[in-house]
Order: C-alpha cells, then structure tokens, then sequence
C-alpha cells in the first residue's frame, strides 16, 4: 500500500535535493532547511497518528493540545541544534528557523489538499497558504529568534527556552482551536495580523543597521581621505 | 454563551495582558535589566495561555478539562519568576552565611503551606493526569513562594537590592498564595474563591512589571 504522504514527500523533496547541489552557500541553507521541515512533517504525521490511537480518535482534543506540542517541539530541535553547533547569529536563525517551518507548512499543505479534493477552492488555498503555511513558519521563526538570545545568557537558558516552546504550541493550539470553531477566519487571519507587525519592525531594525554600516563606512573613507592629503601634502 | 460566566476568566486575561504590554514596552530596550525581562516574559507566558483558555470558553463553552496548553503558560510563567529570583536575586541577596540560616527556615513557610495545599489537591476526586499536572505545578509555586519570602523576610547586608525590591517579592509570594487558591477552589468547584483568586492574580499580574521596575530604579539610585 502507497502512502501518499511519502509519494509527495518524494515528489517536492527531490527537485530541491537536486537543487542543493548548484546553489551557493547562504541560500543552500534555507533551501536545505526547507527540506528538513518537510522531514519533520513526515516523522511528526507518524507520531500524531499513534497519538490519536492513544487517545481513543478524539480529534479535537488532540489538534488543540497534543498535535501542537508534537509539532513544535520537533520542529525547535534541529533548530536548537544548529544554534548550539553551527551559529547562534540572529538573522541566520531566524532564515533556518523560518524555512524550516515553511517547509513543515509546504508538506502538510500538500498532503491535506490530496485528502481534500473534493473540498477546496481558491478561499481554502489562501487559507492553508497564508494562514497554516505563515503560522508554522512564525512559530518556528519565535523560537530559532528566540533562542539566539537565551543562547548567550547561561542562567536564563533552559527557563527561556522553556519559555519560548510555551509560547510556540499556545499560539499553535490557539490557531487550531479557532479555526475548528465558527471563528475560523479569525483564526485564519490571525498569523497575517502577527507577522505584519514583525516585518515591520524587523524592516526598521535592518534599515538602522544598515545606516549604521554605511556611517561607519563613510567615516573610514572620509579618514583614508584626509591621511592621503596629509601624505600628499607632505611630500 | 453566557459571558458572565467566564468574566473572571476574561478578567484574568485583560489583567496580565495589561501587564505583558506594560513590560514589553518598557523593558525590550538597551540598558534594560536582564531581570525585568525575566519578569516580562513570565507576564508574556501567563498572558498567551491565559488567552487559549478564553479562546476555548468563548468556542466551546467550557474549561478544558484535565492537561491542556493552557497551563503550560502558568507554568512557563512561574519558571521565569523562579529564574528571576533565584538566578538574578539569590546570588546578590543572600551571602549564605550561617547567622542567616533562621530566616531561611522561616522561608519554609510558604513552601510547607503550597505543600500541604498540594495534599488537600491530591486527595480529591481527580484523575491522576490531574494529580501529575498539579505536582509539577506546585513545586514551581513552593520554589517561587521559597525564594520571594526569603528575599522579603532576609535583612538586607549586601548592597542594597533586597530592601529595593521588597514590594516585588511581596506580590509574588501573595500571587503564588492567590494562584494555589484558584487551583483549590477549580478543584473544589467553588466559584466564589475561583472568582476572587483570579481577580486578586489579575490585579498583580497588571502591576507586577511596575513594582519590579520601581524596585530596580530605586536600587539603581
């Protein structure tokens, strides 16, 4: 018996594979991250149905306390791993962290439309695009930005990665409680009405860096200006 | 749906989210102590879970029953304020010497109160998921309680920090007494004290990151 969570995985993680080999270093990250969410949505779809047995098929109570706890914890490790062997640096882990939930989002996406068929249209497309896919990727991308600060402050480690886990599946069981309930488009909207607001000041902190950077560059070269006239004018 | 109902929870939530944005807004800055954001995270935790349980009565019309995520903010929550205590104010606090050892004792007493609440809890007609998610959470609020008595009770011989932040740690231990309240009373199915433990949280939540702040300045001085 084929199962079709495998087929897709196959079917999207190939081409990518296949892709990883031509492309440079800083995007071979998010593309390979990407792939491993994809990795981790098919280890967690096993797990999640094991647990659904274990809980006697009670679908609700299981997408609104267990299926967020399964997800995000396994989504945060090979995140954690990488902070702690690779690079803790912020804008890195929060690309990884982001592609690894979009990743995790483009699998399930894929295998609830094949299961769905009959279902869907342009307004269900834009829901699990903008709304399941964009909720993934921000859960993932709270705790990779998140760790990047507890990483280096010992004593608030194990507290603030705690911390950053809770908020994670909150936010993941408040999702999928709204969106099993007559306020589902409240639900769906909700990721679109936290990510906004983060862009916006994520867009702001990069402009002041970038400012920053150039000041500082126009000040070196406005030095090295003045040394070579003072040499000039020596000779 | 009968709001009413679910008012002292809607209270509970308006309060620590109230707090939450108080501290986010003014402790995220350069210069900030580490331990106010410690203090804003555990208002940021207690907030979002406080929010899941608000999200299931006005969809549902009930309390989740037994473990749900709800109450991984609480816990969340209570890590942070332990961390803060423990990790920021012990070390500064408390020179550990043994003329100091009476108030350490006295220290106890919360913990042995939290304890014996914990035993009323556990011989209720629970389910043991109950009885285990209960534990884990009154251990965080007898090493909370611990660690807040102590730093109120202890003379201040070091540099000044526990005379500051005094207030503090007296609404964090009545907040632990008033969270252990509102668990004995859920479990008990006693609405009134459910009702007045939530709105006595909801009112320290909203000015805990305040009277932390004005202990740090105080120190600061």
């Amino acid at each position: 018996m084929v199962s079709i969570m495998y087929v897709l995985f196959i079917c999207i993680a190939a081409p990518l594979l296949l892709l990883l080999l031509l492309i440079d270093k800083k995007s071979r990250k998010t593309v390979g991250f990407v792939i491993i969410g994809m990795c981790v949505c098919l280890f967690v779809s096993e797990i999640n149905s094991i647990l659904l047995a274990m809980t006697g098929g009670d679908h609700y109570y299981t997408t609104t306390t267990i299926t967020p706890i399964t997800e995000e914890l396994l989504k945060a490790l090979p995140v954690i791993y990488f902070a702690f062997v690779f690079s803790s640096e912020r804008q890195t882990l929060l690309t990884v962290s982001m592609s690894l939930g979009i990743g995790f989002a483009l699998l399930e996406n894929s295998y609830i439309l094949v299961n769905s068929l009959d279902q869907i249209d342009y307004i269900w497309a834009l829901a699990r695009g903008f709304g399941s896919g964009l909720m993934h990727g921000l859960c993932t991308a709270a705790v990779g930005y998140g760790i990047s600060f507890v990483r280096v402050r010992r004593k608030l480690f194990y507290t603030g990665t705690f911390g950053l886990l809770s908020v994670a599946i909150i936010y993941h069981a408040i999702y999928n409680t709204l969106v099993q309930s007559s306020y589902k488009y409240v639900g769906v909207l909700l990721p679109i009405i936290t990510y906004i607001p983060i862009l916006i000041v994520l867009q702001k902190q990069q402009a002041r860096l970038r400012k920053a950077a150039l000041e500082v560059s126009s000040a070196v070269t406005e030095e090295a200006e003045e040394d070579t006239v003072v040499e000039k004018s020596t000779e | 749906m009968d709001i009413l109902s679910f008012l002292p929870d809607i209270i509970l939530l308006v309060g620590t989210t109230a707090g939450f944005v108080y501290c986010a807004a003014s402790f995220f800055r350069a210069g900030k102590a580490l331990f106010l954001q410690i203090v804003a995270c555990a208002c940021g935790c207690v907030a979002l879970g406080q929010l899941f349980v608000v999200m299931q009565l006005i969809t549902r019309g009930q309390m989740p029953h037994g473990f749900h995520v709800g109450i991984l903010g609480t816990l969340g929550s209570y890590f942070f304020l332990f961390s803060g205590n423990y990790g920021q104010l012990d070390g500064l606090g408390d020179p550990k010497t043994k003329e100091l050892r009476k108030y350490r004792l006295l220290s106890l007493l919360p913990t042995i109160l939290v304890a014996l609440a914990y035993v009323g809890v556990f011989l209720q007609d629970i389910t043991v998921q109950q009885k285990v998610i209960y534990a884990v959470l009154f251990l965080l609020f007898a090493e909370t309680s611990y660690f807040s008595c102590k730093h109120l009770i202890l003379p201040d011989i070091e540099d000044g920090i526990l005379k500051s932040i005094r207030p503090y740690n007296a609404a964090v231990l009545v907040l632990t007494l008033f969270n252990v309240l509102a668990v004995y009373a859920t479990v008990l199915d006693q609405e009134i004290f459910r009702t007045i433990a939530l709105f006595v949280c909801a009112a320290i939540y909203a000015g805990l990151g305040y009277i932390a702040n004005r202990g740090v300045e105080k120190w600061y001085q």
